[in-house]
């Protein structure tokens, strides 16, 4: 997807949004590639998929935490 | 200039305990009695404003889960005590992975971990808020849970096996 398309029909200028897809460039959440004058953006998904995996892992052990601390007060 | 949200930044989860709230309070507050449950040993109290040397310890409540978490006791780890507000409100700062030896922990981003307790008629509901994910950059996360065998990731997958197994 083109900046020209991404920012049609929006109020936000091509300059903000070529910096927040800088910025998600960076995070290695889209990536981005020239084609002549434009570039074209794509998402990465399987970037994505970690990073919630990894939150999955995070909140499956507060899950576990949570019942041992229920284990502990209530009786 | 934050990355909009395609991931979260925070995990949030509610609970409601069929206890005193004095009793959840004290579970939570004093760090001899919140390490017991979840499963570490705290060098002091939980005062606002200290960092805490850690240790990971195999919980007293759950004889099962103690055998899954043996593996990793005495993994050394340190949180922030940000506040301690009776009978409402504990957050403390960790460090939400490991981390290679070596590295400047003074500017690696840490997560604020917040319990907030709240009086029901039937007991207290309890609001765990992890957040600050979104600080974490991405390389980060990913290999410390996906490739870190000793670490977090490895206990986790080992409880939800030992949960998944409880049925």
């Amino acid at each position: 997807m083109s900046i020209a398309r991404l920012t049609s029909g929006s109020r936000v200028t091509r300059q903000a949004v070529r910096k927040h897809l800088r910025v998600l460039e960076a995070a290695g959440l889209v990536r981005g590639a020239r084609r002549g004058r434009e570039s074209i953006w794509r998402l990465e998904p399987p970037r994505l998929e970690e990073a919630r995996r990894a939150l999955d892992r995070i909140a499956t052990r507060w899950d576990a935490a949570i019942e041992r601390l229920r284990r502990q007060v209530e009786e | 200039m934050t990355t909009p949200r395609l991931v979260p930044d925070a995990i949030r989860k509610e609970t409601l305990l069929r206890a005193p709230i004095e009793r959840v309070w004290s579970a939570i507050s004093d760090s001899t009695e919140f390490g017991n449950w979840f499963g570490a040993r705290f060098d002091g109290p939980f005062v606002a404003g200290r960092t805490l040397q850690c240790r990971v310890a195999p919980t007293l409540v759950d004889p099962e889960v103690a055998k899954l978490q043996e593996p990793h006791e005495g993994v050394p780890f340190e949180i922030i005590v940000e506040t301690v507000e009776p009978p409402r409100r504990l957050a403390f700062r960790w460090y939400p992975m490991d981390f290679e030896p070596g590295i400047d922990l003074s500017k690696a981003p840490t997560t604020l971990v917040t319990f907030e307790l709240e009086e029901r008629a039937d007991g207290v509901l309890l609001t765990i808020t992890e957040a600050g994910f979104d600080r974490v950059p991405l390389e980060q996360r990913a290999r410390a849970y996906e490739q870190n065998e000793g670490g977090w990731s490895h206990q986790a997958k080992l409880i939800e096996t030992y949960l998944a197994a409880q049925g």
